[in-house]
């Protein structure tokens, strides 16, 4: 305690005394006097879990990955994949066992080998549920993991095995199309097998240093809580001469708004915004705009009366004029009439999924919305009960809110009332079903329409309002054991319309935006295909 | 004296007990979990409150968390695999040095202000000074600190607006945490100031003869100033545990900060610890003050 005062009284008394001191000029307003040249210095949000890839892997985990993280392979904006610790991948016919051979030259940065014990040790310890991992169930396609990570089995019948120290064998529980793009995920980046052993243990919240070692384009060379970490450029990294940037520093701010202000400011060059920027920016060079693999959608309750009947759920679909909702939103939002975001990758067409779709499967109709309402007893929304829309006190989803209601009532005649909650309560709300329309967002986890559409199948655990459709589900079934990957997306087109329009699970509404502001000096911005991202590892700083 | 103070000090910790229990009692009744961020699934959620005794009985852990507590450790953080104890012994000195400064700036300038716009005899001096500490007052927090952002970090950019890294970063802080302070304290100054100066023993100090500066400072200044040390009690409890907004405007790491982002979280061991260490030092920053106006004007008995 003595100390706390001793600390703070110190601070205080330096800065009344340095506060004749002029000079604040552009080189000591940068955070902790970074060099400006040939650095990105960008925002992140307050540190929330650690950056074990087996332990509690959130938002803090995900900054890190975004510089730190080598995976075996990822997948490139194109679609084409980029081997990066993997050499090869070999898979079996029927695709259920993926032979990984790692590089000989994949090394951490103290020296030390990248081997297939490093990878074991993530999942083995990955799959213990005390490690607060929210990806474990992402494992759940290898054989024995379900098992042992219900306590149920152990690690000798876990489906992954070590034939030497650079190969790794995978056995899977079934075929498996996107089992590669599971590479990405926390759960299969390798943790150093001797150094990192101890789940969310003091290497993974930026401890010591010496056992946080990198296999990645940068390691974490400083790290100040609350305030920044700071990367540098890795050299033993396998593709170290595609990074370009030796330094990157990630502050941490959590206000949008000072986080704008600091660009402005010039403190930062390379931000996340939202969309009060577009018409401050629109046209200039600083503004990045790219659609995000995220879909806005509204849940029905469908265990009560009036969702239960699927007549009303679909008349309240085909009510929503989704252009008009997008719009009140501002322009960084599309109105979508699919559940899997519009813009995900096809990796059987190399399409967008909307364009291979062909059509929306669900549009707005107000006639036959109209007419659906007649039917199941409410001509023009009279006598309908009253019903409530949830959803999270955030800006975009009160303005999302306000349009369905306007929507709702103009085609439908039917004035829902709006509730906001504050976010942790909604997400309450929304997993224990106290709700008739509650508001939902998804963001994929990797490239493949597999992240939304296998969260609604009978009993999975996603499933928050206990979707349960039978056509689905069976479809969903056979697109798991499809091995061909056109007939894969076509049945998976097929399970999205009719989960959407005969079944009818819930309202699509929207697809937002991935929005930044850069600096002129920063140019090659490559995205993540799963998220539709720019990767910070690749952004390339030219000096005046 | 030493009798009174332990009977504050009593009264604190019966106070800082309430606060706990009422604290953790209302964090529970609070919809959601720390575990219930989006990605984990239903059956690892229940596995984790197991992990962390979230499914003993309420009053079971009550026990606990008391037990805890008598030891000073305050838990861990739920969010953040750290103990409560070094997320406040990381944030405090932050939070502190900004409190301690913005107190010392609104002292020095909240006092001559208010005594200026009492004596001043040029109405026109008087309005200005009263229409800033009006603006002041009414003016909320959050308003100053993002216009001053604006204007002196964007437009005009003298200061840094991130964190504080440097001396000047506190500029900006510090100036938004104080205005209100200044006017709050040059308002009640004034006032004091303006009845003190009418007392019968500063006419009779005037008419002894007395040197200007002497009456002001032995007669009438002692006097005007207890209302305001009494106010500053509260007010330095309110700046040194640090404001929320200005701290999240101005990227400060400090408990704050720290304190809203544990709330949205349901971070209940970081409430409850942050509650206790902020009721603190709430109980003995008015029991200093309440000695400091014994120190000042003797007539106050704290005996009673």
């Amino acid at each position: 305690m003595k100390k706390i005062w001793k600390r703070a009284a110190a601070l205080a008394m330096a800065v009344l005394t340095a506060g004749s001191v002029p000079g604040c000029g552009q080189g000591d307003r940068l955070a902790a006097g970074v060099n400006t040249d040939n650095a990105i210095v960008t925002s992140m949000s307050t540190e929330s879990g650690s950056l074990d890839s087996a332990g509690d892997s959130s938002l803090w985990w995900w900054s890190y990955d975004d510089v730190c993280m080598a995976p075996l392979m990822e997948m490139e904006e194109d679609g084409s994949w980029n081997y990066i610790l993997a050499e090869s991948v070999d898979v079996s016919d029927d695709m259920t066992r993926y032979t990984v051979h790692i590089r000989e030259e994949a090394k951490w940065n103290n020296g030390d080998d990248v081997t297939s014990a490093d990878f074991l040790n993530t999942i083995t310890r990955a799959l213990d549920p005390e490690c607060q991992s929210g990806y474990s169930s992402m494992l759940f396609v290898i054989q024995g993991a379900q098992e042992m990570y219900n306590g149920e089995g152990d690690v000798s019948g876990l489906g992954v095995t070590c034939p030497d120290d650079k190969t790794i064998v995978f056995d899977l529980t079934g075929p498996c199309t996107y089992f590669e793009q599971l590479f990405v995920l926390p759960v299969y980046m390798p943790t150093h097998r001797e150094l990192q052993t101890e789940t969310n243990g003091d290497w993974a919240m930026g401890n010591d240093m010496d056992a946080l070692v990198s296999c990645g384009p940068y390691y974490l060379a400083e790290y100040v809580p609350n305030q920044y970490c700071l990367y540098k450029k890795n050299e033993s990294y396998v593709q170290a001469d595609r990074i370009t940037t030796e330094t990157v520093q990630k502050i941490v701010m959590d206000d949008t708004q000072s986080i704008i202000n600091a660009y402005r400011a010039g403190d930062l060059n390379f931000i996340t915004a939202d969309d009060i920027v577009m018409d401050k920016y629109a046209g200039s060079d600083e503004l990045q705009v790219w659609p995000s693999i995220t879909s806005y959608y509204v849940l029905f309750n469908m265990e009560e009366a009036p969702f239960d009947d699927v007549r009303i759920r679909q008349a309240f679909t085909l009510a929503v004029n989704r252009e008009e909702v997008a719009q009140a939103c501002g322009s960084s939002f599309e109105g979508s009439g699919f559940f899997v975001a519009k813009h995900l990758l096809s990796s059987a067409s190399g399409e967008d999924w909307s364009d291979e779709a062909g059509e929306d499967p669900v549009t707005f109709d107000p006639e036959r919305a109209r007419e659906l309402l007649a039917e199941a007893g409410y001509p023009d929304g009279e006598g309908f009960p009253q019903v409530t829309y949830k959803y999270p006190s955030l800006q975009i989803d009160s303005d999302i809110a306000q349009a369905l209601q306007a929507q709702w009532k103009e085609n439908l005649g039917i004035e829902v009332e709006l509730q906001a909650q504050e976010q942790q309560v909604n997400i309450s709300t929304r997993r224990s079903g106290d709700y008739q329309l509650c508001r939902m967002r998804w963001t994929a986890d990797f490239a493949d329409p597999y992240t939304f559409l296998s969260m609604y199948r009978t009993g999975d655990s996603y499933n928050d309002n206990n979707t349960s459709c039978e056509e689905f589900d069976t479809l969903m079934a056979q697109a798991g054991e499809e091995s061909n990957p056109t007939e894969r997306f076509r049945l998976m087109h097929e399970a999205e319309k009719i989960l959407l329009s005969d079944y009818c699970f819930g309202v699509p509404v929207l697809n937002s935006s991935n929005i930044y502001l850069v600096d002129e000096h920063i140019t090659n911005f490559e995205l993540d295909p799963a998220r539709n991202v720019i990767r910070t590892k690749y952004l390339k700083f030219t000096p005046d | 004296m030493t009798k009174y103070i332990i009977k504050r000090l009593l009264i604190g910790v019966v106070t800082i007990w309430a606060l706990v229990t009422i604290t953790f009692v209302l964090i529970r009744i609070m919809p959601g979990s720390p575990f219930e961020a989006d990605n984990l699934s239903e059956s690892a959620i229940e596995q984790l409150e197991d992990a962390y005794g979230l499914n003993e009985p309420m009053w079971k852990q009550y026990v606990l968390y008391m037990e805890n507590l008598m030891h000073g450790n305050l838990g861990i953080s739920y969010t953040k695999n750290v103990s409560v104890n070094t997320l406040i012994a990381r944030g405090f000195p932050y939070t502190l040095s900004v409190g301690l400064i913005s107190i010392v700036v609104s002292a020095v300038i909240g006092v001559p202000m208010g005594i200026w716009m009492a004596s001043t005899k040029r109405l026109a001096v008087r309005n200005t000074l009263l229409g800033i500490a009006t603006l002041g007052v009414s003016v909320p927090g959050f308003v100053t600190a993002i216009l001053l952002m604006m204007a002196f970090g964007v437009w005009i950019p003298l200061f840094p607006i991130v964190g504080l890294m440097t001396a000047a970063s506190y500029v900006l802080p510090v100036a938004a945490q104080s205005f209100g302070q200044i006017a709050s304290i040059a308002r009640l100054m004034k006032t004091t100031y303006s009845e003190a100066v009418q007392m019968d023993y500063v006419v009779m100090a005037r008419a002894k003869g007395l040197k200007k500066s002497e009456i002001i400072f032995r007669h009438v200044l002692k006097n005007a100033l207890i209302p305001v040390v009494t106010y500053l009690g509260p007010a330095i409890a309110f700046l040194i545990t640090g404001s929320f907004v200005v701290e999240s405007i101005f990227s400060i790491p400090g408990i704050g900060r720290e304190f809203t982002n544990a709330i949205s979280n349901r971070d209940y061991t970081v409430v409850l610890g942050f509650s206790v260490f902020i009721g603190a030092i709430i109980t003995v920053a008015n029991l200093a003050v309440d000695l400091l106006c014994s120190v000042i004007d003797p007539r106050i008995r704290l005996n009673d």
